[in-house]
């Protein structure tokens, strides 16, 4: 990593981490202070960019797209939601052991999986490994059968579809189209409090801090390049003795995985989750923020997600009816203009810039390396 | 016949019906550099398809070293086996460097995935890389991305990861086509090299550099052996050049 590179990263981390959270603690009229609503809005950010972290290591280095993401995402959130609303106990409208939509729903008793949540303990294994093995017999299925490119995609898609379509039913017992909602506390503390919402914020800044250092690990090491390799020409890969669907199972887990743990963060912060959270619609907004951000470095994802979204609280409230033009002019313009994202392109800009000012001073390396974006564009798969 | 290193006996393949090898025998030895030979058609690309996993026989046997059947195994498996394949078109990965793409290939005990995400390389590992990189002359472009190498420099590098892997029997599609005259003559060399050590398997259209490099040539036609033995021999079988006169799109490639 390049040290501007390196510096911007530190930068990053801290205003995330550190300064948003202590802006908050400011007193409201100093002209640092952080809102209770703008630090809650940047923990949801947050949880997309661990999301996104997961997706870029799947599609931006194996070069497998899911258009499903949503459904290990929403996985996470329910798996945490159903916890958050055992807490609530007999606080509810309906005063019942019972959440209330199933009182509304005429369920007499607490459904049989309802009841491991009562542990907090499992919750927090449940939101990465309900996703986790999910995706694990999803993919097993699906690479081990050879099924990728386009035809993975679709597949995902119709995941997501039918996921939707599932957790829309009340006869599911997750409390159909409205979800699981009006959690009252987490792990026994009030979630309307400031302090809950800016210890959750930092705990999500923290949890994405540790997803980018996880998936930076795996891009450093031999299995990230095999990654890489596969996205190059999966045949060669298996015939350099190499399991490709092995590799690709294995991020698709890590990535799944990451996205039940977004998710379960999710949950909490925002109040509610529904199956509209797990859709198409939601799942291919989350492939639009990494090919915004920049796929195959990572940083662009979270980028990505978090710029995208801003735009998007930003555009919603201002300027209600342009946001889904937006989203489709900022698809488009990403696709036709900058394939490789804002990362890529700042830096290909970058690139040329020190290659034109060591063109001055010395002769240009005859051999510079291609830039990242004709590159990757260039990736074909042979024979 | 008694050392061989790859065996097919009575292999069938069939793509809806038409039959792209027909109860073929064929068997090599250790050491051999072998070259098939044969008009479009004749099964040479599926020969290869099917010792190295791609394509599995309907019938018949394939046997590697003394009793391995490979017809059961996948083509990684194969590979693991120490079969080396070589594809017609470069196949390399672009968004890799040159020494990335070697380091992917060496030989390893395992190639699973915790393995290779917790694996580190050791000095031996770094010197096979060099000394592969070096064997194929690319020692000077190690760090640049494969993926802007000229042609004849991706075959190369695709014969050195070959070699990398360390296979006893390489398999070889058509290495010189579309490499100028200069190219193929090395690539020849660079063969001949490594079958000092191992048995290659080459196919080629390319009757220039089959003399440059055959001993011994196998005619295949219509999916079978139509002859086979010493390069001289075999030119002037009437059986081989009737099947090459007969089809025109194939006589300046015998000349």
């Amino acid at each position: 990593m390049r040290k501007p590179e390196r510096l911007g990263l530190i930068a990053l981390g801290l205003i995330l981490v550190v300064v948003l959270p202590l802006g908050n603690l400011l007193p409201p009229g100093s002209p640092l202070h952080v809102s209770n609503f703008t630090l809650n809005l940047f923990g949801k950010f947050l949880t997309y960019a661990i999301l996104a972290l997961g997706l870029d290591l799947l599609w931006g280095y194996a070069g497998v797209l899911s258009l499903g993401h949503g459904v290990f995402f929403g996985l996470g959130a329910y798996a945490m939601g159903m916890h958050l609303m055992l807490e609530i106990g007999s606080k509810s409208v309906y005063q019942s052991a019972l959440p209330d939509f199933m009182v509304w729903n005429q369920v007499t008793e607490l459904p049989l999986f309802w009841k491991p949540f009562y542990s907090a303990p499992f919750t927090l294994v449940a939101i990465v490994l309900v996703p986790a093995l999910f995706a694990l017999v999803f993919g097993f299925l699906a690479f081990r059968s050879r099924v990728r490119g386009v035809y993975l995609s679709i597949i995902t898609q119709a995941l997501a579809l039918s996921a939707w379509l599932v957790f829309n039913r009340n006869e599911m017992n997750l409390g159909g189209t409205n979800g699981l909602a009006d959690f009252k506390t987490v792990f026994g503390v009030p979630l309307n409090q400031a302090s809950t919402q800016r210890a959750l914020y930092v705990v999500t800044a923290l949890t994405l801090a540790a997803a980018w250092a996880l998936c930076r690990w795996i891009t450093q090491s031999r299995a990230g390049k095999v990654l890489v390799a596969v996205r190059d020409s999966e045949t060669r890969v298996l015939f350099c003795g190499y399991s490709p669907a092995n590799y690709k199972l294995f991020v698709f887990v890590v990535s799944a995985a990451l996205a039940g743990v977004a998710g379960a963060l999710y949950a909490p912060q925002v109040g509610i989750i529904t199956p509209a959270k797990m859709g198409v619609l939601p799942s291919i907004e989350m492939v639009v923020w990494v090919a915004a951000g920049g796929r195959g470095t990572l940083i662009g994802a979270v980028l990505g997600a978090i710029g995208v979204n801003w735009m998007q609280s930003w555009l919603t409230t201002s300027y209600p009816d342009l946001w889904l033009l937006f989203l489709g002019a900022l698809f488009m313009s990403v696709v036709l203009f900058i394939p490789d994202g804002v990362v890529g392109a700042l830096a290909r800009l970058a690139q040329s810039f020190r290659r034109g000012r060591s063109a001055t001073t010395l002769d240009a390396s005859p051999l510079g390396r291609a830039t990242l974006g004709a590159s990757r564009a260039g990736g074909s798969e042979t024979p | 016949m008694s050392d061989a290193i790859v065996y097919l006996e009575d292999v069938t393949v069939a793509y809806d019906g038409f039959k792209a090898l027909d109860r073929l025998n064929f068997y090599m030895d250790r050491r051999e550099l072998r070259v098939v030979i044969g008009p479009n058609g004749a099964g040479k690309t599926t020969l290869l398809d099917v010792i190295s996993g791609r394509v599995k026989p309907e019938h018949g046997r394939v046997i590697f070293g003394r009793s391995t059947d490979l017809t059961t195994l996948s083509e990684n498996q194969i590979a693991a086996l120490g079969i080396g394949r070589k594809f017609q078109t470069p196949s390399v990965f672009v968004n890799l460097t040159v020494r990335e793409n070697v380091e992917l290939s060496l030989r390893r005990p395992s190639k699973g995935v915790l393995s290779t995400l917790l694996g580190k390389d050791a000095a031996d590992a770094r010197d096979r890389i060099e000394a592969t990189l070096a064997t194929v002359g690319l020692g000077a472009k190690a760090y640049a991305l494969a993926g802007a190498l000229s042609h004849g420099e991706k075959q190369w590098l695709e014969i050195g990861m070959v070699m990398a892997q360390d296979p006893e029997l390489l398999l070889v599609d058509e290495p010189v086509a579309g490499l100028t005259d200069e190219e193929t003559a090395r690539t020849g060399e660079l063969l001949m090299a490594i079958a000092a050590e191992r048995s290659v398997l080459v196919i080629e259209h390319d009757m220039e550099f089959v003399r440059q490099i055959a001993r011994t040539v196998t005619v295949l036609h219509q999916g079978a052996v139509l002859c086979e033995g010493p390069r001289e021999q075999v030119q002037s079988d009437p059986r081989v050049l009737e099947v090459y006169l007969g089809q025109r799109k194939e006589t300046h490639a015998v000349r």
